[in-house]
């Protein structure tokens, strides 16, 4: 070990060979620039007001000795610094001489290349070290000094000097730590020399191992106001205290210990501290040389914690020692981390104990550890306590953590939650929601539902409702409210709003209809479904495939409607909406039901299919055959629907001359035309009878003949079983429909000269009954053609055909008087 | 509220010679004229966050009195040798304009700072006047960083209208950070940026005095001599004003011979350093400079005509006092008549004079 030195007094010559104040000498490697700064840190000495001016040597003695440790440019440096009078010391037996204002600092370097700065001691125990020198050298070199040895300070003797004034050890203790974490330094009013050094003494002793070396101090300096550089600093009342306003409390620390009354410690770390110290030095020092880490008031707590302290913890330290609970129970310290919080206040308050407190609770919450639930519950009662002030942001908890509170904790949320104003009801239930209250415990719910239904109508508790809906977990929650919120409705109409608000909001929606899935009961369903397409029309299929086995079921199937509205189904889409309800179940629909239908499609033209077709559809699976099959309306429909004929033409026939044949008051003159001219329509598209067949592809068609024995098919035989039921079923007004369209076809299209040679020729074949076609449909078609139309449908034929077609046309002329046309092409102009 | 963080104050570190402390963050404020600290009547200077704080220097971040921009502000340095009598020469100076000058100009002087304060009430006036014993040695800066903080007065003099209002700054400082330009530099910058300095000459320091007095038996040590101090000091001030050779230093320099009553048994009786003055309340320009000129032919008999060629060659404004802050050599750091001032404040009325910062008769 080697630590350089350095002697700093007014001397007649020293390092700058001169007079007065200078390094009187120094070990040769300290640098120049390295002096100047010990100097301007370490040297000076400015002796209290009220001491002798012109002191004798005996009562120099008495004047405060400076021990100051402080670093001076990285290094490690103790000092200690005496009044020694006058300017120049006598020599070869002179006395002294000069003004006074005379100090003596010897500096000690730290050894730089040692781990110990100071040989394994503290600053503080150099205190009246055997190194230390007050007179000059005789020599401007100065040796290094070997291996320190301490002085006369140690814990006992700190508290023993101490004794008189031990209620100042927390409060000196507390300032010292603040000033350690950047708080202001510490400058403590205190006479006695020997005292001084033992305060410092007390609170390097105090400090944890890993701090104490970082503790700067002087045990005197008579300019307290320029002690920046150290971080607690002892004076006496004859040196300058005139801080100013702005300096006290803010950048500096005044304890005068001879006070009475010390200022409360604000650092639990000194409280403890200090309740040890009245348990001997050993307690003290036992309890400090445990690990600690972090700011001071963590360390505070883990003093606390450790020397069983806890107890002195005020609301402010409840923070640190939450943080701690946390981490010895992250550790499986159980006991300990109980044991801590059984101590505290059962009251919290300040914010940042609050947010300990849920910390606490959302890590006991997260465990499966058996004691986790008693932690649990000491945090949430702390936390139910202070509701509902809680701060804002608390650390969430799921509600399907793995340990809930026990249900009589629960209680005394609820009972608050109970007893809150109604306009102050949203704040405990958002806390309740942040800390994972509700959706923990089903019973629970059922009551905070309650409370919810009941104050529905405050916004703040609409608001929270639809953040709870967000969540998945709280589903059962939310389902409960919007099921207190029918129930309320379905017994008292004036409640329905609230419910319909629900419903109508988007987060609420979904629950509404879980809820509503699982009703069975037809009126709760009902109102639920009539709700639900009131808020959205586009859910109305959906209400009538939820409602409608519902209704089966209930046998209030006929009640269906009035989803619809007071006068149920209107539109066609309506009834097809209805009708298919009832198919989905495969249930017939009421027949009342199936005759509104068939009513509105009463109302319907055939020719321009708004609907008609899909419902008519609806009606063939929603209502019996033995209904339809009577009812020539739907057959019309159906005849339509079938367009072209799907199930070859004569059975095509039968099903619109079934419908034809109908009275008026079942089938309308106006409908009964229609069909007549879908008919005419049909038979002239009929006389292709190759593109008669196709109902399926030609594909299907070839597959279908080689599995199925070839039947025969006799097409002109089928066109004119077809032709004869039309007749029989429009009879006068079948003519006319057919001939009216022939004109149209023969008018205009393609292929209009094969259409009118097929109609000659297929109806030449008929029989009579079929409505003798080729005299009162084609007849009168071809009369207006022109020569060369006739022509056309001539060349078409063959010989045979070409020579009966003249003829035809012959006798038409004679019988009926021939068109213009006709007259000149039995003249031959056209060809 | 929240108070600003503070954070390390390089320039208050180089100042006291320190690392830098933490400290409040230095504003500077400008205002429609510049920069001013806008200190209002009865109002505190308030941080940016509001609290009530201090005004400090912009330059050095030293500290402010709270209303010290409310009147021109006159630095004086005082330089001098060890044990030339400079810290008794600024306690007995303000003694006196307090209590005789200002009066007698019909005005009065305040002390603006609680470091001042501090200083004068409690140390020097009660160990001048009440104890009349000899103030302690000032330690050197460099150990000392109280030394570095001036003593800030106000001087008023004048009555109503005429009244003038004149910040007086005085730094005192250790011999030993006068000796040596390294020293003087680093220590005692401030002398650099000074409206005016006093240079005061010890002159039982001077061999050719020392000689001629019959009781030797107290006098001080001998140490650097005054003509060395004052090429050092000029050579210092060129530097730091970037003033070039050929230009005269336009500072007041006011060479002041202290301890004079010593000088008594050796200068003539009618030497008009020890002629009576009537209280008039004007600065006597004629009897001053006939001081002076007196002072100025003692002082080349004494220290050699090189002393005031080299001060007419460097300074252009400059003049010779005579001044006693004690009355009587002390015997062993005892006052036998207590304390007898003479012509203390001369120099200082002399350099308001120059400023124009006394009030017209």
């Amino acid at each position: 070990m080697s630590h350089l030195q350095a002697y700093h007094t007014s001397c007649r010559e020293g390092l700058e060979r001169r007079s007065g104040f200078q390094f009187n000498a120094a070990s040769p490697g300290i640098e120049p620039d390295l002096l100047r700064q010990l100097a301007s840190s370490h040297a000076g000495y400015q002796p209290p007001r009220d001491l002798p001016r012109e002191p004798a040597a005996e009562q120099l003695l008495s004047f405060p000795v400076t021990l100051k440790s402080c670093a001076v440019a990285g290094v490690p440096v103790v000092s200690q610094t005496v009044y020694v009078g006058r300017e120049f010391r006598g020599r070869d037996g002179e006395p002294d001489s000069g003004r006074f204002g005379n100090y003596f600092s010897h500096m000690v370097l730290a050894d730089r290349a040692a781990a110990e700065p100071f040989d394994g001691l503290l600053p503080i125990e150099l205190w009246r070290a055997p190194h230390w020198r007050i007179e000059e050298s005789s020599s401007t070199d100065l040796p290094p000094l070997a291996v320190l040895q301490p002085g006369a300070c140690d814990p006992q003797w700190a508290l023993e000097q101490l004794a008189p004034c031990s209620s100042w050890l927390a409060a000196v203790l507390d300032g010292a730590l603040a000033a350690l974490e950047g708080g202001p330094r510490v400058v403590l009013v205190e006479a006695d020399v020997e005292r001084a050094a033992a305060w410092v003494a007390w609170v390097s002793y105090s400090l944890p191992p890993d701090l104490a070396p970082a503790l700067t101090f002087s045990t005197f300096t008579g300019q307290p106001r320029h002690a920046h550089d150290v971080r607690l600093c002892v004076t006496t009342r004859g040196c300058d205290l005139a801080f100013a306003e702005h300096e006290l409390g803010r950048e500096v620390l005044v304890l005068d210990v001879s006070g009475e009354r010390p200022p409360s410690p604000r650092l639990l770390y000194a409280t403890v501290a200090a309740s040890l110290a009245a348990q001997g030095a050993d307690a003290l020092a036992a309890a400090v040389r445990g690990a600690s880490d972090g700011s001071v008031q963590r360390r505070g707590a883990q003093l606390a914690v450790r020397c069983g302290g806890v107890g002195l913890a005020l609301s402010e330290h409840v923070p640190s020692l939450l943080e701690l609970v946390v981490e010895h129970a992250a550790a499986g310290r159980w006991d300990t981390a109980l044991q801590v919080t059984e101590q505290l206040p059962p009251r919290a308050e300040q914010e940042a104990s609050l947010r300990g407190w849920a910390a606490v609770h959302a890590y006991a919450r997260s465990t499966t550890a058996e004691p986790a639930r008693r932690l649990a519950d000491q945090a949430l009662s702390r936390l139910i306590e202070a509701m509902p002030n809680l701060p804002g942001e608390l650390e969430r908890v799921a509600p399907d953590s793995p340990t809930s509170p026990s249900p009589a904790v629960l209680a005394r949320w609820l009972e608050r939650l109970d007893g809150s104003e109604e306009s102050e009801c949203a704040a405990p239930l958002k806390e309740g929601l942040e800390l994972g209250l509700i959706g923990c415990n089903v019973a629970l719910d059922r009551r905070v539902a309650g409370t919810i239904v009941e104050r529905f109508d405050d916004p703040a508790v609409f608001q929270l409702l639809t953040t709870l809906a967000g969540e998945l977990s709280n589903a059962d929650l939310v389902e409960e409210v919007v099921a207190g919120l029918a129930r309320a409705a379905f017994a008292d109409r004036r409640e329905l709003p609230r419910l319909q608000k629900a419903i109508a909001d988007p987060d609420l929606s979904p629950a509404a209809e879980r809820l509503a899935a699982r009703t069975e009961e037809f009126d709760e369903r009902f109102v639920w479904e009539r709700l639900r397409v009131e808020a959205d029309s586009s859910a109305l299929p959906d209400a009538l495939s939820s409602l409608a086995p519902i209704a089966i079921r209930a046998g209030r199937d006929s009640e269906m409607k009035a989803l619809f509205g007071r006068s149920g189904p209107v539109s066609l889409e309506e009834h097809e909406l209805l009708l298919r309800s009832f198919e989905r179940c495969r249930q017939f629909a009421p027949a009342e039901d199936v005759d509104r239908s068939i009513a509105a499609l009463a109302n319907v033209s055939l020719a321009a299919d708004g609907g008609g077709s899909a419902l008519s559809e609806a009606l063939r699976t929603a209502a019996p055959v033995e209904r339809l099959r009577e009812e020539p309306l739907f057959l019309a429909w159906q005849a339509v629907r079938m367009t072209p004929p799907s199930v070859g033409f004569a059975e095509w026939c039968q099903w619109v001359a079934y419908a034809a044949a109908a009275p008026v008051e079942r089938l309308s003159d106006e409908r009964h035309a229609e069909l007549c001219q879908l008919a005419s329509s049909m038979a002239v598209q009929a006389l292709d009878f190759d593109a008669m067949l196709p109902a399926a592809s030609s594909k299907q068609r070839a597959v279908a003949d080689d599995r199925l024995p070839s039947a025969p098919h006799d097409p002109l035989a089928e066109y004119g079983a077809g032709v004869r039921s039309l007749y029989e079923g429009f009879r006068e007004r079948w003519p006319q429909a057919l001939c009216h369209e022939l004109t149209n076809r023969l008018a205009k299209g393609r292929d209009r000269a094969w259409v009118g040679a097929a109609a000659f020729s297929v109806f030449a074949t008929l029989p009579a009954e079929t409505g003798e076609l080729l005299e009162t449909a084609l007849a009168p078609a071809v009369q207006r053609l022109s020569p060369r139309r006739l022509h056309a449908i001539e060349e078409l034929l063959d010989e045979p055909g070409q020579l009966a077609w003249e003829r035809w046309l012959e006798r038409c002329h004679s019988a009926n008087g021939a068109g213009h046309g006709v007259s000149r092409f039995l003249r031959g102009e056209g060809r | 509220m929240t108070r600003c963080p503070r954070e390390p104050d390089e320039e208050l570190g180089r100042l006291r010679g320190i690392a830098a402390p933490e400290e409040g963050r230095v504003t500077v404020r400008k205002g429609h004229l510049g920069q001013a600290f806008t200190v209002k009547a009865r109002q505190p200077v308030r941080c940016q966050c509001g609290a009530a704080t201090r005004p400090v220097c912009p330059s050095c971040h030293s500290n402010l009195p709270q209303r010290f921009t409310e009147a021109d502000a006159r630095t004086m340095a005082l330089v001098g040798t060890p044990a030339a009598g400079k810290s008794h020469y600024i306690a007995v100076a303000l003694h006196e304009l307090e209590h005789r000058v200002g009066p007698k100009y019909g005005g009065s002087l305040m002390l603006l700072d609680d470091t001042t304060r501090h200083r004068v009430e409690k140390v020097l006036m009660p160990r001048l006047f009440d104890e009349q014993g000899v103030l302690e040695a000032t330690q050197s800066a460099a150990g000392n960083a109280g030394v570095r903080e001036p003593l800030v007065s106000r001087l008023t003099l004048g009555r109503a209208k005429q009244a003038r209002h004149s910040n007086l700054v005085f730094f005192d400082a250790a011999g030993e950070d006068l000796q040596t330009l390294s020293v003087l530099e680093r220590e005692a910058r401030y002398v650099t940026q000074s409206d005016g300095l006093i240079l005061l000459i010890d002159p039982l320091q001077i061999a050719a005095v020392r000689d001629e007095l019959d009781d030797r038996s107290q006098l001080p040590p001998m140490s650097a001599d005054p003509y060395t101090m004052l090429g050092r000091l000029a050579a210092l001030m060129r530097e730091a004003r970037g003033i070039p050779a050929g230009r005269q230093i336009e500072v007041p320099l006011a060479v002041t011979l202290s301890k004079s009553d010593m000088l008594r048994g050796l200068l003539s009786e009618d030497h008009p350093l020890f002629r009576g003055r009537t209280a008039s309340g004007t600065f006597d320009v004629a009897g001053s400079r006939m001081v002076s000129e007196q002072l100025r032919s003692d002082v080349a008999g004494w220290l050699g005509e090189r002393f005031d060629t080299f001060v007419k060659s460097e300074f252009r404004w400059a003049a010779y006092f005579g001044v006693s802050a004690l009355g009587e050599n002390p015997v062993d750091g005892r006052l036998r008549n207590g304390v007898a001032p003479q012509r203390v404040e001369d120099p200082i009325l002399w350099m308001l004079h120059a400023w124009e910062a006394l009030p017209t008769s």
